[in-house]
C-alpha cells in the first residue's frame, strides 16, 4: 500500500477515529486503526466492538492499493505534529508502516489488518433520512434523562422510534422521562423502533453537527448504522424491552401551571442553593398568581423565592430534585413552559409552552421531603 | 450410698480455700486487699517460681495485736464488719474473714506483724500450715506493718497442684492482679519481685496516667482521654483510648466499682455501645474506669472473690457511663496517627525548631507545585478559581468518548483550600484518587475519601431521621426486585422503619417486591434500588436482634456506604474541597475504620533521619 494523503482531512478523519478506539483493551487490535486504500479512496475504520465508524478520505492520491492496521494514538500524534505540511506519504511494506512528509519520516510497527474486526458497511438507502440539526435537537433534549448506572439495562439508552413522518426519542432514568419528536421531510421507508447507546449519541452530534446535512439511517437487528457524507457511524443497540412510557405519561391533570423558563430555571437554582446532600429537594408552592420556591438545609438555612405564574385549579404544593427540573429548562427552547400537575405525590408533566407543546414531553417525579 | 456426716473443720476450710485460693495469684489479690485495708503507703510483693514456691507480702499498715493476730487464721475472723447491716455499706476490699484461714489451710504461712503506732522493736509472729497453728510468739520488727510469707502452695492439696500453670503464666496472672490491685490505689507504693528481679516499682502519689503508663505502656496511656462526672449518685472517672488506640480484646479494659476490680456486663456493654461505630467490631477499646456509687447500692456479696457485683439501680448506671463515654469522645480530636514507628519523637523546640520550620516549608512548596499538564501554565487561583483546563475531569458519568486530542494525564490533582490569615496555607492532593492528602499545622494528613464521606453522610442522616423521616424521591417506573418469601416478610415486618428511611415498597406477586420510592440520597449517587433493598436485607438479617437505635444506626450505616464517594472515584478540586469542609472530629466510619491518619513533621524528620 502507497498513498499521499491531505494533512488537514487525515487530521480530521482520526480526530474521530481516536475518540472511538477502546483506551484500555487486552485486545491490541482494537487500539488500532485500520488503512484501507482502494478506488482511489482512502477508508479509516476504528471501533471498540461496541460503536465503530468508516471514514473516507477522498482527498489522496492512492499509489498502491492495500491495506494497514497501525496503533491510532501514535498515528495520530504523527498527523497532528505534521500538521504543517500539505499531505503525507504512507506506505506500507511488510510490518513497517512509513509515515514520510518533507523533511520527516517515522516508522510505526503494522499489525496483520485480517485481524481487524468486521465493521459493517452502510448498504443501500437506509430506513429514513433525517437533517442533522434536527436529530441533534431530538438528542438534546432527551440525552439528559439516560439512566447513568442502572439496574434496569434497557434505560441506558435512548429509545428511536418512526411512525410514518415522525421521528420520536424517549429517554428515562426511571425517575424521570424525556420525550422528543419531530416530522421528517419524507416519511420512513419502514418504521424502527430501536434503543441507541447514550454514549453513542454524543459521538453522532459531534461527527455530524446540527447542519443541514442530511443523514440516512438505518436499523438492523443488533446495530444502527448512521451514514453522513464522509462518515459512517455503527452501534450495537441496547437490547431489551424499553418501559411501556405511554402508560407512566400523566393523561388527566387537574391543575395547569404556566411559566417563564428563563425566570423558573433562575429560580429554582436559587431555591436549590439551600438544599443538603442527604435531600436534594425544592418546595414547589403554587398559589394562584404566585409561585413560591423553598429549599431548607438543616446544616445552612433556608431560601424562599417568589415568580409569578399562570395557575389553573387549586392552589398545591410538590417537591422535585432541583436538578431534575432545571434538566429539562435548559434544553426546552421555548420562552414558557406549562407544568400539569395533579397532586404532590403524583407525577407532573411539564410541556414545551407557545403551543408546540407535543414536540417536548417531561414527566418528572415528585419528592417526599418528610 | 454411706451415711451423712459433719465434715472436719479441715476439709471445711480446705473446700473454702478452693473458693478463694485458686491459684497464686489469688493469694497476692488476698494479701494485698488486707494490706490496703490496713492502710498501706508502700507495699512490696516478692514470689518465686510463679508464687508457687513462695510469696510474700510486706506492707507498712496499721500492723495487729497479739491477741488479733491469734484471732487472724481462725475463719470468719475479722475485723472489717460487725453486724449484719455493715454487710450491706462495705468499704473495705474484704469483709468476709475467710482469707488468712483458707490460705493457710493449703499452705505454709508465716506471719509477722507490729502495730504501727507501737514504740517497741518488737511485734509478733505466727505459723500455720494446714491444720496446725503454732502459737504466737514475740520477734523482733524493725517497721510497723505486717509481712505474710506464704511458702508451698496447695502442698497438701495434689490436685490443685496440678492444675497449676507454668511459672511464667501463674507470674503473669500476678502481675495482671498487681494491675488490678495497684490502679485503683496510685498514692501506694507497690514493688514486685520475681526470683529476685524486680520487675515492677511503682511509686507513691502517681496520677493514674503515670500508673497506667508504667502499667499499660506509654503510648496507650499518653493517648488516653480522661473522663469525670458525678451526677444522679454516680461518680465516674478514668482513661479511655482514643478509637484508633483500639485493641484486640477486651483485656484492656478494667473496671472498679468502689475501688474493687469487677468484672460486670453491664459497665462493659456501655463501654462496647459508645465506641460502636467508632472502632472496627472484632476491636475493643482499652479503658480504666472508676465508678464510686454508694455501697448500700451495691452487693458485693455475690461471688467469692467478689469480681462480680450487683448495682440495685443498673440502669442509671449503665446511662450515666455511657452518656459520660459519648460525651467524652465526641469532644475528643481523635484523629489517628500514621504510626511508622512506634518509638517516641522527641518534641523538643531548641536547634531542632529551624530544620522543623524548614522541612514545613518544603511541604507546603511541594503542594504549591502544580502537577505539569502539558498546557501553559496558569496561576493557581483561590478557592473555586481554577484554570477549567488543569483539572479536566473525565467522570464516568459523563457521557462521549474521550477527547479527541488526549492530554498527557497526571493522576494528581492538586486543590487549594480556604487558607486562614496567618496560617500555612492548606492544600490538598488527591492520590491514586483514594487518598486525600493534605497539610496540617504540625504535618500532613492522609484521609480515605470513601470513609471520610460515609462519616459525613452518616452523621447528617442522623440528624436529619431524628427530626423526621428522609428525603424520598418516588420512581417513574417502580422498580421490581426479586426477593426470598423470608426476605418480603422481613419487610413487610419493618415497613415503618423503611418508611422513615424514604423507601415504599410493596408486594408484587409471589417472589418479587416492587419499589416506589428511594431515599433521594441514594438517587442521587445513582445507587440502584435492587441492590439497595438486597443490602438492607443482609443489614436487617444480621441485626435481627438488634435493639431500635442500634438497627437504626446500622441502615444508616448501610445507606452511607453505598451513597459515599468510592474508592477509585476522582474527585474535582470542588468536590476535595466541600468534603474536607464538611469534616467532622469523628474519626473513623460508621464501620469503625479510620478516616484520616496524621503524619507529623517530626515523625518525617525521623524517617528522614534528619534528627
Amino acid at each position: 500500500m502507497k498513498i499521499i494523503v491531505q494533512t488537514a482531512a487525515l487530521q480530521e478523519a482520526l480526530n474521530l477515529a481516536s475518540g472511538i478506539v477502546a483506551v484500555r483493551t487486552p485486545k491490541p487490535v482494537l487500539q488500532c486503526v485500520k488503512l484501507i486504500a482502494a478506488n482511489n479512496t482512502l477508508t479509516l475504520l476504528a471501533t471498540d466492538l461496541e460503536a465503530g465508524c468508516r471514514y473516507t478520505i477522498p482527498q489522496v492520491e492512492v499509489k498502491t492499493e492495500g491495506e494497514a492496521l497501525i496503533p491510532v494514538q501514535k498515528f495520530a500524534d504523527i498527523v497532528r505534529e505534521s500538521s504543517g505540511e500539505e499531505a503525507l506519504t504512507i506506505s506500507v511494506e511488510g510490518q513497517t508502516c512509513n509515515i514520510t512528509g518533507a523533511g520527516s519520516r517515522f516508522k510505526l510497527l503494522s499489525m496483520d489488518p485480517g485481524e481487524f474486526p468486521v465493521v459493517a458497511e452502510f448498504d443501500g438507502e437506509g430506513d429514513f433520512q433525517v437533517a442533522a440539526g434536527i436529530l441533534s435537537g431530538l438528542i438534546d433534549k432527551t440525552i439528559f434523562a439516560v439512566a447513568r448506572a442502572h439496574s434496569h439495562y434497557a434505560i441506558s439508552g435512548v429509545l428511536w422510534e418512526t411512525s410514518g413522518k415522525k421521528l420520536q426519542l424517549v429517554a428515562t432514568d426511571g425517575h424521570r422521562l424525556a420525550l422528543a419528536k419531530a416530522a421528517l421531510a419524507k416519511a420512513a421507508k419502514a418504521d424502527v423502533s430501536a434503543i441507541v447507546p447514550g454514549k453513542f449519541m454524543n459521538l453522532l452530534q459531534r461527527a455530524t453537527g446540527a447542519g443541514d446535512e442530511t443523514l440516512a439511517v438505518k436499523v438492523t437487528e443488533n446495530q444502527i448504522l448512521v451514514q453522513a457524507a464522509r462518515v459512517v457511524l455503527i452501534c450495537s443497540l441496547v437490547q431489551g424491552n424499553f418501559p411501556k412510557y405511554n402508560d407512566v405519561i400523566p393523561k388527566e391533570a387537574s391543575r395547569k401551571a404556566t411559566v417563564n423558563t428563563e425566570a423558573f430555571l433562575h429560580r429554582i437554582r436559587q431555591a436549590a442553593l439551600l438544599t443538603s446532600e442527604e435531600s436534594k429537594g425544592v418546595r414547589l408552592a403554587f398559589g394562584a398568581e404566585d409561585l413560591t420556591l423553598t429549599g431548607r438545609s438543616p446544616e445552612s438555612g433556608e431560601a424562599e423565592v417568589t415568580m409569578p405564574v399562570k395557575l389553573t385549579g387549586e392552589a398545591m404544593e410538590i417537591a422535585f430534585n432541583p436538578a431534575f427540573l432545571a434538566d429539562a429548562l435548559k434544553v426546552v427552547g421555548t420562552d414558557e413552559v406549562v407544568m400539569e400537575l395533579d397532586a404532590g405525590n403524583k407525577p407532573a408533566l411539564m410541556k414545551a409552552g407557545d403551543g408546540t407543546g407535543g414536540d417536548f414531553l417531561y414527566v418528572v417525579m415528585p419528592v417526599d421531603l418528610g | 450410698m454411706p451415711d451423712i456426716h459433719v465434715l472436719s473443720k479441715h476439709l471445711v476450710n480446705k473446700i473454702a480455700a478452693g473458693e478463694v485460693v485458686e491459684r497464686p495469684a489469688s493469694v497476692v489479690k488476698e494479701l494485698v486487699e488486707n494490706a490496703l485495708d490496713a492502710g498501706a503507703s508502700a507495699i512490696d510483693i516478692v514470689v518465686e517460681d510463679g508464687g508457687r514456691r513462695l510469696i510474700s507480702v510486706r506492707d507498712n499498715g496499721s500492723g495487729m495485736s497479739e491477741r488479733d493476730l491469734a484471732l487472724a487464721f481462725a475463719p470468719h475472723a475479722t475485723s472489717k464488719i460487725i453486724e449484719d447491716a455493715d454487710l450491706f455499706n462495705i468499704r473495705t476490699m474484704g469483709f468476709r474473714g475467710e482469707a488468712l484461714a483458707s490460705i493457710s489451710a493449703v499452705s505454709h504461712v508465716q506471719a509477722v506483724t507490729r502495730r504501727r503506732d507501737s514504740a517497741e522493736q518488737v511485734g509478733y509472729e505466727i505459723r500455720a500450715e494446714g491444720e496446725t497453728i503454732s502459737p504466737v510468739r514475740p520477734t523482733p520488727a524493725s517497721t510497723g506493718g505486717t509481712t505474710i510469707t506464704i511458702r508451698d502452695l496447695f502442698f497438701n492439696t495434689p490436685g490443685r497442684r496440678k492444675f497449676m500453670r507454668t511459672a511464667n503464666t501463674e507470674f503473669g496472672h500476678i502481675v495482671a492482679q498487681l494491675v488490678r490491685l495497684s490502679l485503683p490505689n496510685c498514692n501506694v507504693a507497690f514493688s514486685l519481685t520475681h526470683n529476685g528481679k524486680a520487675v515492677h516499682s511503682l511509686g507513691a502519689n502517681q496520677s493514674l496516667r503515670q500508673r497506667a503508663g508504667e502499667l499499660l505502656g506509654e503510648e496507650l496511656s499518653q493517648s488516653f482521654l480522661e473522663l469525670d462526672r458525678d451526677e444522679r449518685g454516680v461518680k465516674i472517672t478514668g482513661l479511655i483510648s482514643p478509637p484508633h488506640q483500639s485493641r484486640t480484646s477486651t483485656r484492656w479494659q478494667y473496671f472498679f466499682v468502689n475501688g474493687r476490680y469487677v468484672r460486670d456486663r453491664t459497665l462493659s456493654h456501655a463501654l462496647r455501645e459508645a465506641y460502636r461505630g467508632l472502632i472496627e467490631p472484632a476491636r475493643a477499646p482499652a479503658a480504666i474506669l472508676f465508678l464510686e456509687v454508694d455501697p448500700s447500692e451495691i452487693d458485693v456479696n455475690v461471688h467469692p472473690t467478689k469480681i462480680e457485683i450487683r448495682f440495685s439501680n443498673g440502669q442509671t448506671i449503665h446511662s450515666q457511663l455511657l452518656a459520660v463515654l459519648r460525651e467524652t469522645l465526641n469532644n475528643a480530636d481523635v484523629t489517628a496517627a500514621l504510626d511508622i514507628d512506634r518509638a517516641e519523637v522527641s518534641d523538643s523546640g531548641g536547634a531542632d525548631a529551624g530544620r522543623r520550620e524548614g522541612l514545613k516549608q518544603a511541604l507546603a512548596d511541594f503542594f504549591k507545585s502544580t502537577p505539569p499538564t502539558g498546557q501553559t501554565e496558569a496561576p493557581v487561583g483561590r478557592m473555586g478559581q481554577y484554570a477549567a483546563g488543569d483539572f479536566r475531569r473525565t467522570p464516568a458519568a459523563s457521557y462521549g468518548y474521550a477527547g479527541t486530542q488526549t492530554l498527557p494525564q497526571t493522576t494528581t490533582q492538586v486543590a487549594e483550600v480556604l487558607p486562614a490569615p496567618d496560617r500555612l496555607p492548606i492544600h490538598a492532593l488527591q492520590v491514586h484518587n483514594s487518598y486525600i492528602v493534605t497539610t496540617t499545622e504540625t504535618g500532613l494528613e492522609i484521609i480515605d475519601q470513601h470513609a471520610l464521606h460515609e462519616r459525613i453522610i452518616f452523621d447528617e442522616l442522623k440528624t436529619r431521621i431524628s427530626s423526621g423521616h428522609l428525603a424520598s424521591q418516588r420512581l417513574l417506573i417502580p422498580e421490581t426486585v426479586e426477593l426470598a418469601q423470608a426476605d418480603k416478610t422481613i419487610l413487610s415486618e419493618r415497613a415503618d422503619m423503611l418508611e422513615r428511611f424514604g423507601l415504599e415498597v410493596t408486594d408484587f406477586g409471589p417472589g418479587s417486591v416492587a419499589v416506589h420510592a428511594l431515599p433521594s440520597l441514594l438517587v442521587e449517587r445513582n445507587v440502584p434500588a435492587a441492590e439497595f433493598v438486597r443490602d438492607l436485607l443482609e443489614t436487617l438479617a444480621e441485626n435481627a436482634s438488634a435493639g431500635g437505635d442500634e438497627l437504626l444506626d446500622k441502615i444508616l450505616a448501610t445507606m452511607a456506604c453505598k451513597a459515599a464517594i468510592k474508592a477509585g472515584e476522582n474527585l474535582t478540586p470542588e468536590e476535595i474541597d466541600s468534603l474536607l469542609a464538611r469534616r467532622t472530629k469523628s474519626a473513623s466510619c460508621p464501620h469503625g475504620r479510620p478516616t484520616t491518619l496524621t503524619l507529623t513533621l517530626a515523625e518525617l524528620e525521623k524517617q528522614f533521619k534528619r534528627t
